[in-house]
């Protein structure tokens, strides 16, 4: 046999050693991925098929289920009630947005300088993230009241009116905004402080023998540098907004059904779970949810396209 | 080596582990599921047991709860030697009750017999879910159902069917505090009802008097929901919610802008707590003077009233009126053996076990019996129960919408009249759009 022929066979049966190695390896990926895939398969991907079909249809808790093509989706359009839900979603979503991540920022910043009860400091940012939304949304409904609640009454100590926060309608989606922030200003705080904990120190030296000030080292190092993290925040916060469910059902679903007087803290969410659950449409709810899909994704989508302007990655 | 393949074979085997558990979930047998649901719950112990009944309610707390486990005793008791075993598996009192049931009765698992309130009996009978009643009772020579009071079997029959029987009645009748009312020097409403004086001018006369915002003392409170709040302020002024067909919405009459305009002026002139529950607890503190409630108000006030309190009848309008609130126990279609569930039910509605849930305080009992109806005067205070009784001969029947969706419609209402009493609309723009949104809600 030819040197040539020796190296052409030993190759050969390589890639074939090869080939089965990795077929074996393929099966070992898969095998280890399998409870995942099953998992999402059954708890996910069934269940949103099964939901878009349903959005198709008259289904009701019971009895016969017809398909009646786009008639939920339209139904939703003209639906006085879905207009309000969605108003208050985004009305919600905007204030929240603002005040969940730029008082976040800020007490990042301060908690990131060595002060004394730095840790102090933090913990008691993070607890209301970490306590249960039910129970604090409670809490919260004695602190508001309008007759013996804390917070009138330090207002009332201060010598203004009492304010009807949870009774009138005008006020009822400022306290699902008021608790909402409280409960995610910690967790964006905590995103804000990985992200300062990653700014190089020696930017800010080279800044400062350059003699910039604290405030133009914020705006030109803290920043740009910042921005992924703050791209983050902003869409998560986002999203979990558009989302919301706990604090207005916890704080507002009455003996009548509505989310807050005349419906005043009643979002998209909360409505998709009172058409499924208490009047049993589930075909109209499931269209309310796919609804609700669509206008996440085309925002998520203008964010991600807007941050290619904004945000730096290194 | 070996061990990548053993742990591969580790982790296919606990998928299919897990898979075999979610398919085993649905197959475990009733009294199973129901078990860690009712770890107080009393089964028959020696007899052999031929058929088990499971049955449910909706305790409000714990006392409520030891009475239908001691209802659960009596009826293991008297059972026992027909071979029925009888299992109670209470639910939580909040929002999802009923949806928790028809999850059930949709998976299949539901109880044999289970509490609701009458106005969701359409959503429960519409689809096929409920036994009908005649046939069993038909062929029992020991039931009498002229026992029961005929309004409200009148609810439960449709198309010569009866879909179960009531637990517990209750009307809305006025609470009041004795002693603020002496402080002030004023009649109670007890007095002035007796008097022939007891009405809409007179109460909100009373409330103006005894409200004072110094105090923080105010002198009417009811919650705020179709009960209390439209229903019974549309239903005293001559109107109604409904069409007297219950085809339709009501609420644009002449008679029910008048009762929506009564009723916002008691919020303009702020004589009322605003918000839904807190006023209960408020009037339980002694800040409230009157306050408009179902018997089920009537233990808490016990527990927690520091001051002599009564109750009277509603006040009069055009009309007199008040609420009958029920609720029945219905059997599911579904049930194994209607016999046994037929045996468990009359024990359930039984004068002995209605007189027991009615000293309670929480119900009016729905039989017209001495027996039922003693065991019920006699647990006060309140002294003067009768008040409860009287309601009864004139009160509107909380009752199903067939044609309909009550809680799509009662939810729309709620929300426009929550705009009305802010002062947001008028109260016949409350009208007109009331009846304006729930139009669809009627069409099927």
């Amino acid at each position: 046999m030819s040197k040539q022929a020796q190296a052409t066979v030993a190759s050969g049966s390589v890639r074939s050693r090869r080939s089965s190695k990795q077929l074996r390896e393929t099966l070992d990926a898969y095998s280890m991925l399998l409870p995942t895939i099953i998992g999402v398969a059954i708890f996910f991907a069934i269940p949103l098929g099964i939901s878009l079909y349903l959005s198709f249809t008259n289904a009701r808790l019971f009895g016969d289920t017809k398909i009646i093509g786009f008639e939920n989706y339209l139904k939703a359009l003209s639906d006085a009630t879905f207009w309000i839900a969605l108003r208050n979603t985004f009305v919600f979503s905007l204030f929240t947005l603002i005040l969940s991540t730029v008082p976040a920022l800020i007490v990042a910043i301060l908690l990131n300088e060595k002060i004394i009860g730095r840790s102090f400091f933090r913990v008691l940012f993070f607890i209301p993230v970490v306590a249960s939304v039910v129970g604090v949304s409670l809490l919260w409904r004695y602190l508001l009241n309008l007759d013996f609640g804390f917070v009138n009454y330090a207002i009332h100590l201060l010598g203004f009116e009492p304010i009807p926060w949870l009774t009138r309608p005008e006020w009822g989606l400022a306290s699902v905004i008021l608790i909402f922030t409280w409960k995610t200003v910690g967790y964006n705080m905590v995103i804000f402080l990985a992200g300062l904990q990653g700014v190089p120190r020696q930017l800010y030296e080279a800044a400062s023998l350059d003699g910039a000030s604290r405030w133009r080292q914020f705006l030109n190092i803290t920043l740009p540098i910042l921005s992924p993290t703050t791209f983050f925040v902003l869409v998560t916060t986002l999203i979990n907004c558009l989302q919301i469910f706990d604090v207005p059902v916890a704080l507002g679903l009455t003996r009548g059904n509505t989310v807050g007087p005349a419906d005043s803290m009643l979002t998209v969410v909360p409505l998709l779970y009172r058409e499924a659950f208490l009047n049993t449409r589930m075909g109209y709810a499931s269209a309310l949810a796919w609804i609700l899909f669509l206008i996440i994704m085309a925002i998520s989508f203008v964010q991600f396209r807007v941050s290619d302007r904004w945000v730096n990655y290194e | 080596m070996y061990w990548k393949r053993s742990l591969t074979i580790f982790s296919l085997l606990m998928i299919i582990a897990t898979m075999l558990a979610a398919c085993g979930a649905s197959t475990t047998p009733q009294g199973g599921a129901a078990a860690p649901a009712a770890p107080a719950a009393t089964t028959a112990p020696a007899a052999p047991a031929a058929a088990t009944v499971r049955w449910r309610t909706r305790p409000g707390d714990a006392a409520e709860q030891k009475v239908y486990e001691e209802l659960n005793t009596l009826a293991n008791d008297q059972l026992k030697d027909k071979g029925i075993s009888v299992t109670y598996d209470p639910a939580p009192n909040n929002g999802d009750y009923f949806t928790k049931i028809q999850t059930e009765l949709a998976a299949g698992n539901a109880p044999d017999i289970f509490w609701i309130g009458g106005a969701n009996l359409a959503d429960f009978v519409n689809t096929g879910q409920i036994l009908d009643l005649k046939p069993l009772m038909d062929k029992d020579s020991s039931f009498k159902i002229g026992d029961f009071y005929d309004n409200v079997i009148g609810e439960l029959t449709r198309d010569g069917k009866i879909y179960g029987l009531p637990r517990d009645i209750s009307t809305m009748v006025v609470y009041y505090n004795e002693d603020m009312f002496k402080a002030a020097g004023l009649q109670t409403p007890k007095e002035l009802a007796a008097a022939g004086n007891w009405n809409l001018d007179t109460l909100l006369d009373t409330a103006k008097k005894l409200t004072d915002p110094a105090k923080q003392q105010y002198g009417l409170g009811f919650g705020n929901w179709w009960g209390p709040g439209w229903g019974y302020f549309v239903n005293v002024e001559g109107g109604s919610p409904l069409t007297p067909d219950r085809k339709g919405c009501g609420l644009n009459t002449p008679e029910a802008i008048a009762g929506a305009a009564y009723a916002q002026n008691l919020y303009n002139e702020k004589l009322l707590p605003a918000g839904d529950a807190d006023g209960e607890a408020l009037f339980s503190a002694g800040n409230v003077g009157m306050y408009f409630n179902g018997r089920w108000f009537a233990p808490g006030v016990r527990t927690n009233a520091k001051f002599n309190w009564d109750v009277a009848p509603m006040p009069k309008g055009k009309v007199e009126s008040t609420w009958l609130f029920w609720g029945p126990y219905l059997v599911n279609a579904k049930t194994a053996n209607p016999d046994a569930t037929w045996e468990v039910l009359k024990v359930l509605t039984s004068a002995e076990a209605t007189g027991k849930v009615a000293a309670l305080g929480t119900n009016v009992p729905p039989r017209k019996d001495a027996a039922a109806v003693n065991a019920f005067l006699g647990a006060t205070p309140p002294a003067n129960n009768q008040a409860y009784l009287d309601g009864i001969s004139y009160a509107a029947l909380e009752a199903p919408v067939w044609d309909g969706n009550w809680g799509d419609f009662s939810g729309k209402v709620q929300s426009l009249w929550d705009q009305m009493i802010a002062g947001q609309i008028t109260p016949e723009e409350f009208g007109n759009q009331a009846c304006e949104q729930t139009a669809d809600t009627f069409t099927k």
